[in-house]
């Protein structure tokens, strides 16, 4: 009797021991991962930091036409929210490849799982990047033409084209990510139709003077053209 | 060189048969036949001015589809130093906007100097279409000056209304002459004359990139006359009578002219950074007697475009102009409309600054020049009224000062250029 206790009281802490054993080495890799995570970030933000402050990165991301990321930055520094991106990005890298070393097999299908999303969310990131930048550069194309024809809703128009490239591009980054799915599709295709229509009745109803005045010009023959400047 | 076929049609003679030539008229054409005949006819009746030297006239065509070819030929018919050749045409020529009624002018331009070349021609003109008659005495005043005095370059210079070429008068003449030195007063134009030795120097090291000769093959063989030191003089050649056309779009224009020039000053900032003040370049050729009826302008609608663009494009601007300028555009914009006035210095500055916004690709480079087109309405509509009771001589002061301010502002330019984001905030 008292063998047989004593047998399974060294059974269970050879089991625990042994489990410990096995276990340990796992905990030990993910706290050196972790170290040597956080020694990695803390240097990639330091080196980061210096040369972004070194090529003003700020001030030509603001040249760039770009000047709205400054407000959504912490401190109004873009080239802070770079550096904390990275940094966090480093870490959470880290972080992951660390739980990996413990070789749990539910952490292990997590990070697999994750490491799978990431070329989605980089995918929803471009996606994001270039409509922003899109959006950008037509509405700046569309508010100068505007200007020089000397439509009056100008502003308006620049400003619709703008957000309509930027719901595009949003719903783009959307259906990347998998998230909503058709819920997404559908309320985009509502949103769009609906700016569109807006927007033709606008120009529509806006410009009717505008046609007809130019029709009138039209009728009056060549008169007005010699008031214009000969430029060359 | 580019390669070039001869059309020999309707009996002309090939660039082979004709062998040699001591003098090359050429014409540019595409779908002029309207205008085609006076302008052979007034070529044959110049080339008869020399004639102790051989001068062969040359029609170089972009593939009309009217008759230009053919009533040319006519036109000349038994005059056996004609030859008729064709200059390639790339979909880029075909598809580009353009306020040229001349597609592929570079390509134009290419196929005369490799003729001229081929011909060995000591002077080679270029006339250009688009003109309801030519004086045959062009001629004469672009070759002479080649022939008889050993210039290069002959740049033309026409008697205008002081209302034409605002363009050119507000910012290509006095940009040019601050930024090189010299006092071209028209450094785009439609008629040029060129020696042998510019010809081979063109052919063989011309410095300009493609897409500014594209655009500007005028702009940019004068820039290169210049930055190559070669003799250069202006031929007065009086009214020149062009056909009337739809204008084009400012921003095409802009883009045409003033795109090129800036492209220009960034391939050659080193150069333009060391000239200091300007000189004046020898004239030859017709005095103007005549003085042209200048016609009316109605400013109103011009400084209104000009507000419009201060209401809305504050924020495209402020990217480009230091915020000092800004204030003072917006000052400028509350003058009732026969007090309009767009101070010279402003407007200098203003054109410097975009300069170093397109070197620095603050925006798109299309989308640069939309912006500068309110600006330089203001300009303009400024200017008419400043000259409005002014007589020619007095115009002419007023372009003189404008130039002095451009010289004065240089260093400006200089320094924007050099720290671009010391003027803004």
């Amino acid at each position: 009797m008292l063998y047989q206790i004593n047998r399974l009281v060294e059974q269970s802490s050879t089991r625990i021991l042994s489990g410990i054993a096995n276990f340990l080495p796992g905990v030990i890799a993910l706290l050196v991962i972790l170290l040597v995570t956080f020694v990695v970030a803390v240097i990639v933000r330091a080196v980061l930091g210096r040369f972004l402050r070194r090529v003003n990165f700020d001030e030509v991301l603001h040249r760039w036409g770009f000047p709205e990321v400054a407000e959504w930055s912490p401190q109004r520094s873009p080239s802070r929210m770079v550096v904390r991106i990275v940094e966090w990005g480093i870490i959470v890298i880290g972080l992951l490849i660390g739980v990996n070393a413990l070789d749990a097999t539910l952490t292990s299908m997590l990070v697999v799982r994750l490491f799978e999303y990431i070329p989605h969310v980089l995918g929803a990131v471009v996606i994001l990047a270039v409509g922003t930048y899109a959006a950008r550069f037509l509405a700046r194309s569309v508010l100068i033409s505007a200007v020089n024809f000397k439509i009056q809703s100008a502003r308006l128009l620049s400003l619709g084209v703008k957000w309509m490239v930027m719901v595009v591009a949003a719903a783009m980054a959307l259906e990347q990510l998998g998230i909503g799915g058709e819920i997404v599709t559908l309320s985009f295709g509502i949103l769009f139709g609906g700016i569109v229509l807006a927007l033709a009745l606008a120009v529509g109803l806006g410009s009717k003077d505008m046609v007809s005045r130019s029709w009138e010009k039209q009728d009056q023959g060549d008169e007005t053209k010699d008031e214009r400047l000969q430029h060359l | 060189m580019p390669n070039f076929d001869v059309l020999t049609q309707n009996g002309t003679a090939p660039v082979q048969e004709v062998g040699a030539a001591d003098i090359l008229i050429a014409i540019p054409t595409y779908n002029n036949a309207d205008t085609i005949v006076p302008l052979v006819k007034a070529a044959r009746t110049g080339a008869l001015q020399f004639p102790e030297y051989k001068t062969v006239i040359m029609q170089t065509d972009g593939g009309s589809d009217d008759a230009t070819l053919k009533k040319a030929k006519d036109a000349l018919d038994g005059w056996s130093n004609f030859i008729q050749t064709s200059y390639p045409l790339y979909p880029v020529h075909k598809f580009a906007m353009s306020y040229h009624a001349l597609p592929g002018r570079d390509s134009a331009f290419e196929t005369i100097f490799s003729t001229a070349e081929q011909l060995g021609a000591q002077a080679c003109c270029i006339i250009e279409p688009g003109i309801k008659s030519l004086p045959p005495e062009w001629i004469g005043s672009l070759v002479q000056p080649v022939l008889e005095s050993g210039f290069d370059f002959v740049s033309p210079q026409y008697l205008r209304h002081k209302y034409e070429g605002t363009l050119i008068n507000g910012i290509l003449y006095p940009a040019v002459r601050a930024l090189y030195g010299k006092q071209i007063r028209q450094p785009i134009g439609s008629d040029f004359a060129f020696s042998r030795a510019f010809i081979q120097h063109c052919l063989s090291e011309n410095k300009c990139n493609h897409e500014i000769r594209r655009q500007a093959v005028d702009l940019c063989t004068t820039l290169e006359a210049v930055h190559s030191g070669f003799k250069i003089c202006q031929a007065l050649l009086g009214v020149r009578p062009r056909v009337r056309r739809d204008p084009s779009e400012l921003n095409t224009i802009l883009t045409e002219t003033v795109g090129p020039l800036f492209g220009q000053m960034e391939l050659t900032a080193e150069q333009w950074q060391r000239v200091h003040g300007s000189e004046s370049v020898p004239t030859f050729g017709l005095r103007f007697d005549a003085e042209v009826e200048d016609p009316v302008v109605d400013v109103k609608p011009i400084i209104e475009k000009f507000r419009f663009g201060v209401v809305n494009l504050q924020e495209i601007w402020a990217l480009i102009l230091p915020p000092a300028t800004l204030l003072e555009l917006r000052k400028m914009s509350r003058q009732p409309d026969q007090e309009f006035r767009f101070p010279d210095e402003f407007w200098v500055r203003a054109i410097y600054d975009f300069s170093v916004a397109y070197r620095l690709r603050t925006l798109g480079r299309e989308q640069l020049m939309g912006a500068l087109a309110p600006l330089y309405l203001g300009w303009a509509a400024s200017f008419v009224l400043s000259v409005r009771e002014s007589r020619p001589s007095e115009v002419s002061l007023r372009i003189e000062n404008l130039c002095r301010t451009y010289e004065a502002e240089k260093p400006y330019l200089i320094s924007r250029w050099r720290w671009p984001d010391r003027f803004m905030p």
